[in-house]
């Protein structure tokens, strides 16, 4: 029997400038980390061999650090072979970097840079590099070639397959690309381990894409993690287990929102436990209708909880704000200048001949109206 | 409410007295009697009955107490809808106030009372009736001083505007906003003033500006970064290529191929240029074979030309002889024509010379009796030269003595003539004295006896007369003036004697010597002139040149005289013989000369024919032994062509084989610069690679494209933070500018009402006019027109006092339109107001009449008699 434990795409060195120092400071900190939770979700899964299927670095020439600081932290890990593959984004192109490694690898590190087959305790790794950023062809095709008869085969691969949005709603956004999907029966292989989509998803019994280990967007809904993978014996249908490896969670909250329901406790029963927050870059969305108040408390609740998370972005522009005689009649209970301001202001941001632009700017001059009344008459 | 009458008992100058007011119509009513009938205090006491308190002491109500005391007593009849009523109130003494109605019955008593009046004027003084009241000297709508009480009648009439204006349209502060409404607008502007300058573009330093000026800085920080990161990637690429190509150039059979290609490129070559070689030398032997062909055929040919060439040579020289001897023939006859030629020649010279010695001789004679007449010609010169010139000395000693120059002659004469004048003046004067004898004895005078005769006797005299005694005779007054007389005299010796003469006629005579010298002068100069005109030494140089040809000229050899006919008549003809004999000399000459020549070529050319002949000989050699010679080169001859012949085949045989050396050189050319390229690209790519390498390790330290991701996120972090404070911005300028508009909009809403009541009445004065209010004063505060806003304090006084009556009457229709009409008291107004305008204010208030009452106090009797309106009827009687 064979176990690995099957990763990719780590990003080591990705900068994360959008964020706050703080905040990229932690995502950099968790990305390196992540090498030593690797190391022991195979360890903690009787897996002694790390299959990392390309962009384990985020540019094709890291700072030097970045390198010098995964190999240590590879080396430390005496007790994983870590098998490593280059992406589309460390591309065997980028010379530098493979020629840095080569030099500096640790013992307990297998390199991957040309097609042949890696034998790896009682199996054989047959790897399909990436030559450049966008090869252009799919490299997978030479996983066929022989190997020993009865070894157990495990390709590696990194790129999109055929038809990829078939493979799901979330798979539906990401590009389709030209690696055979059903390459590991082609090639004879009992495992396709590939790299490239961040999110984890089977595309068949036995070929899968790993998803990354530590999340770096919202994109994909999981909190990071491997595939630790058995395989009993060539031409056993591999058994494939997630584990969980991720340090920073990034969640992302899709609220739909109605005037008639209360948004703050909506939010409420959305957020994550207290206990994650800290280590949880929070995205909170909403839709729907709120009257002006209601979006009101809808802000500060949000401002309320933004300390607790690592950091917490919200996007509330495809909130319709609805405004009835009650909001209106804080404002200016007399129907006097300062209500027709606000009546003014929310068909301005009702009107449709605007432009969406438009709207919004009258909607948040609305709010903004209720925020001073509010602060006039405080 | 209208007012009918009006009733003061005891007040102020009505002490004691009654003084009513009645019959007071609808409309317009004018109370106008003069100064001091009391007109204010009919105001005050009315002003006090409706808007003071009964009870009240106030300086306002004793004011109206007279100066008797006791009680002041006002009492009013009005009309409402609801019926008649008569208002009454006593102050300060015997205080009361009561409200009875048209029967007499009490309707309100006291405090009540002052309720039902209070009622009915709108909450007292402080509500709008207030402002319908002009008190006299307040044509303002509300005071301008700054005292307390000042301060207080401006709030009051305020929230008397306010009340009155609130009541038609609604408080201003729910209509506007009120200061809720200035707080928002202030909380918006400072925070739009914290994002933007009031042109709505970012503040410099502010959050907006800064996003802004971050975004730029990052968006050019990533610019960068990508340039350097395209670079990166473009070494990277490069590298790749390069490696790859040099890779190829470094293949194991790569080198090997290229050598191999060139060893057989260069085996090729060598053997090409072997084989050319070969065809180099067949060619060099067709070309010796023909140069001995050449060379046989010569000697064939030489021997043949030998053969022709002496028989011509042997023509030639026989040819030449002959001619050689003609023309010394020919020399030796010329040459004895030439020599007597010679012989004529050389006597008809000798007679020319014999002639033209004569001819010189003769010529010699002339030559010689020439310059002895020049000498003579010059020597007599020179004699009347020496001789004038002596003359010319004597003249000139002559004329040194002769001193008398014509200017001294003119003085002398000038003087004598002074004296003949001085004379004359004398002899005029005097007496004129006859003298004749009869005796012997004669007078005398100074011892000098007298002829007879006339006698002038100028001056005073004394004769002696013989026998008889002296007579003495003085002319008296005619006495001669004797002393003009010597003075004249005096100055004509004076001028005699600076000439040395003793007389005039001496001096003429001296004076006319010295003009004939001074013409005999000028005349010897004339002749020397002519005689020497370079002077007298260059004539004695002269002289001393033509003695000098003179004894230079020898006397001719012929001893017998010569004739100059015969001489020239000889000379001629041997001139012409001689002449001729030169002309037959020279053509005798000419002719040996060419003889001569001729001579000389025939010898040159028989020299020659000579030479030629021996050389021909020579070449010809032995007759016998040539034909066997000539046979001989012709054999060779064809010997050397058939060599020729063999010598073009195997040149052509070679030919025929001989590889194409051109191509061979041209791909050896092409091997060595394979080979050499391909060691240079090597060399070339190494170099490339390395320095690639350099390029993209100090990129790769750098960690460039992690700086560039890194500086992406920041970009699209400010970029969003700038659209954020942008949005927030635009929002608050959408709601400022929201916010101001619906504010005015309400403010034109609040005074709407009282605009449109003004309106008519504003045209009666200004057409096209209209007034704006101050949301703050409720009053107006600038008047529009003409197109120009101008603030109403800047308007004249008369204006700005009909603005205030016009809004008066404004808040007044006010009033009306809610079912509330009040009287509006005039205490005489219209102070400032020019006839034309007056007039106007008077229909103003008619109009505004039509539907109130308008009671106009004042003592301008004359001024408003064009007001119009009803006279009430103006009682005083005794108070019982």
């Amino acid at each position: 029997m064979f176990r690995f434990l099957h990763t990719s795409d780590l990003h080591l060195g990705k900068p994360f400038g959008r964020h706050s120092e703080e905040v990229r400071g932690r995502l950099r900190l968790a990305r390196h980390e992540v090498l030593g939770r690797l190391a022991a979700a195979a360890r903690g899964q009787g897996a002694s061999v790390v299959l990392l299927a390309g962009d384990t670095f985020d540019q094709q020439t890291p700072a030097p650090q970045v390198t010098r600081q995964a190999l240590n932290a590879m080396a430390h890990e005496q007790d994983i072979t870590w098998v490593l593959m280059p992406g589309n984004h460390d591309s065997l192109a980028a010379t530098e970097l493979w020629q840095t490694i080569k030099r500096d690898k640790p013992d307990n590190l297998l390199l991957a840079l040309t097609p042949e087959p890696i034998s790896v305790a009682n199996a054989y790794i047959l790897p399909a590099p990436c030559t450049t950023r966008n090869p252009g062809r799919d490299l997978t095709t030479e996983m066929a070639q022989p190997t020993p008869e009865g070894a157990i085969r495990i390709g590696l691969g990194h790129g999109g397959i055929q038809e990829f949005s078939s493979l799901g709603t979330v798979a539906a956004e990401g590009p389709s690309g030209i690696i055979a999907p059903d390459r590991a029966a082609q090639a004879g292989l009992d495992y396709l381990g590939l790299g490239d989509w961040h999110g984890q998803i089977r595309v068949n019994t036995n070929t899968w894409y790993s998803g990354t280990p530590e999340p770096d967007s919202f994109k994909h809904p999981h909190n990071g993690s491997a595939l630790i993978v058995s395989i009993e014996q060539s031409g056993a249908i591999p058994d494939v287990t997630p584990v969980q490896t991720g340090g920073i969670r990034w969640q992302h909250i899709a609220l739909e929102l109605t005037p008639q329901e209360t948004c703050t406790e909506i939010l409420d029963a959305a957020l994550p436990a207290l206990a994650t927050r800290r280590d949880t870059l929070l995205r909170v969305s909403a839709q729907g209708r709120l009257g002006v108040q209601q979006m009101q408390q809808l802000q500060s609740a949000l401002t309320r909880v933004a300390p607790d998370f690592l950091d917490l972005s919200q996007d509330l522009d495809a909130v319709l704000l609805a405004h009835d005689a009650a909001d209106l009649e804080v404002i200016d209970p007399s129907g006097g200048a300062l209500r027709q301001t606000a009546e003014a202001l929310a068909a301005r941001a009702q009107n449709s001949d605007l432009s969406a632009d438009d709207r919004r700017v009258a909607a948040t001059a609305l709010a903004q109206l209720f925020s001073f009344v509010a602060g006039a008459d405080a | 409410m209208k007012l009918r009458s009006l009733t003061l008992t005891n007040v102020r100058k009505f002490a004691g007295q009654s003084a009513t007011i009645s019959a007071i119509g609808d409309g317009v009513s004018v109370v106008s009697e003069a100064n001091e009938f009391g007109k204010s205090t009919f105001f005050d006491a009315l002003h006090a009955l409706f808007f003071l308190k009964y009870g009240a002491a106030t300086r306002e109500v004793k004011s109206l107490q007279p100066r008797t005391g006791g009680a002041v007593r006002v009492s009013a009849q009005i009309e409402l809808p609801t019926g008649k009523f008569t208002l009454e109130k006593s102050f300060l003494a015997q205080k009361r106030a009561l409200v009875k109605d048209e029967s007499g019955t009490v309707v309100a008593l006291d405090d009540e009372a002052e309720r039902w009046i209070a009622h009915l004027m709108g909450s007292g003084i402080e509500g709008p009736a207030g402002l319908l009241w002009v008190r006299q000297g307040t044509t303002a709508l509300e005071p301008g001083g700054t005292s307390g009480a000042e301060k207080t009648e401006k709030e009051r009439l305020l929230g008397a505007r306010r009340d009155l204006l609130s009541s038609v349209a609604g408080e201003i502060d729910m209509v506007t906003g009120g200061r809720r409404m200035d707080r928002v607008i202030e909380a918006a502007l400072q925070a739009l003033g914290r994002l933007a300058t009031a042109t709505g573009q970012p503040k410099a330093n502010g959050p907006w500006k800064q996003a802004q000026q971050e975004a730029q800085a990052l968006a050019e920080k990533h610019t960068e970064l990508d340039r350097v990161c395209l670079e990166l990637s473009d070494a990277l690429v490069q590298r790749r290529e390069v490696s790859a190509r040099l890779e190829v150039l470094e293949a194991p059979g790569a080198q090997e191929a290229l050598a191999a290609g060139l060893e057989a490129a260069q085996t090729a070559h060598n053997a090409a240029q072997d084989h050319a070689e070969k065809c180099a030398q067949a060619q060099d032997q067709v070309a010796l074979r023909r140069l001995e062909m050449e060379g046989a055929q010569a000697r064939l040919d030489k021997l043949i030309a030998a053969a022709e060439g002496f028989e011509k040579a042997g023509e030639q020289l026989s040819d030449a002889r002959s001619a050689f001897a003609d023309a010394a023939e020919k020399g030796t006859t010329a040459d004895a024509v030439t020599d007597r030629a010679q012989t004529a020649l050389s006597e008809a010279t000798a007679a020319l010379t014999s002639a033209q010695a004569a001819k010189e001789a003769l010529q010699h004679e002339s030559l010689t009796k020439n310059a002895v007449e020049k000498y003579d010609n010059l020597k007599a010169r020179l004699g009347q030269m020496m001789q004038k010139r002596d003359a010319l000395e004597q003249a000139n000693a002559a004329l040194a003595a002769q001193s008398v120059t014509d200017q001294m002659l003119d003085r002398i004469e000038d003087a004598n003539a002074k004296l003949a004048r001085a004379q004359a003046e004398a002899a005029a004067g005097g007496v004129q004295m006859y003298l004749e004898y009869e005796a012997a004895e004669k007078v005398s005078s100074n011892g000098k006896a007298l002829d007879a005769g006339a006698h002038r006797v100028g001056q005073r005299a004394v004769f002696d007369l013989p026998g008889i005694g002296r007579m003495t005779l003085d002319p008296g007054d005619a006495a001669a003036d004797i002393i003009a007389v010597e003075t004249a005299r005096t100055a004509l010796q004076a001028a005699l004697d600076a000439v040395g003469m003793a007389n005039v006629d001496a001096a003429r005579r001296s004076a006319a010597l010295r003009r004939e010298t001074v013409a005999e002068i000028a005349l010897l100069k004339n002749v020397q002139e002519t005689l020497a005109p370079e002077g007298i030494e260059a004539l004695q140089a002269a002289v001393a040149q033509a003695l000098a040809a003179v004894d230079a000229s020898s006397p001719s050899q012929s001893k017998a005289p010569l004739d100059p006919v015969e001489v020239a008549q000889r000379l001629e003809a041997a001139q012409k013989a001689e002449q001729l004999a030169r002309v037959d000399y020279d053509t005798s000459r000419d002719t040996r000369d060419a003889a001569r020549a001729a001579l000389a070529r025939a010898q040159a050319l028989r020299d020659a024919a000579q030479t030629g002949f021996d050389l021909a000989a020579a070449a010809y050699g032995d007759p016998d032994a040539f034909e066997a010679r000539k046979a001989e080169a012709a054999r060779d001859y064809a010997l050397s062509a058939v060599a020729v012949e063999d010598a073009n085949e195997a040149l052509d045989r070679l030919q025929k084989a001989a590889p194409d050396l051109a191509n061979a050189t041209a791909d050896l050319a092409r091997a060595t610069s394979a080979f050499e390229n391909a060691r240079e690209e090597r060399l070339r790519l190494k170099t490339l690679i390395a320095d690639l390498g350099a390029t993209i390790r100090a990129r790769a330290e750098d960690g460039v494209e992690e700086k560039r991701e890194e500086v992406a996120g920041l970009l699209q972090a400010a970029q969003e933070r700038a659209a954020r404070f942008e949005h927030e911005a635009a929002g608050l300028m959408l709601l400022v500018d929201s916010l101001r508009a619906k504010r005015g909009a309400a403010q034109e809403a609040y005074f709407g009402p009282v605009q449109q009541e003004l309106a008519p009445l504003l045209a009666l004065l200004h057409a096209d006019a209209a007034l704006s209010f101050d949301p703050a004063s409720l009053l107006p505060q600038g008047l529009a027109r003409g197109g120009a806003d101008e603030p109403l304090d800047m308007l004249s006084g008369g204006t700005q006092e009909q603005i205030a009556i016009l809004t008066r009457l404004a808040f007044a229709r006010l009033f009306a339109r809610q079912g509330k009409p009040m009287p509006i008291i005039l205490d005489d107004a219209l102070v400032y107001s020019d006839d034309n305008r007056i007039l106007a204010m008077f229909t103003a208030l008619h109009r505004v009449a039509a539907d109130q009452q308008v009671i106009v106090f004042s003592c301008r009797q004359m001024a408003f008699a064009g007001l119009g309106g009803t006279r009430p009827v103006v009682e005083i009687t005794q108070d019982r």
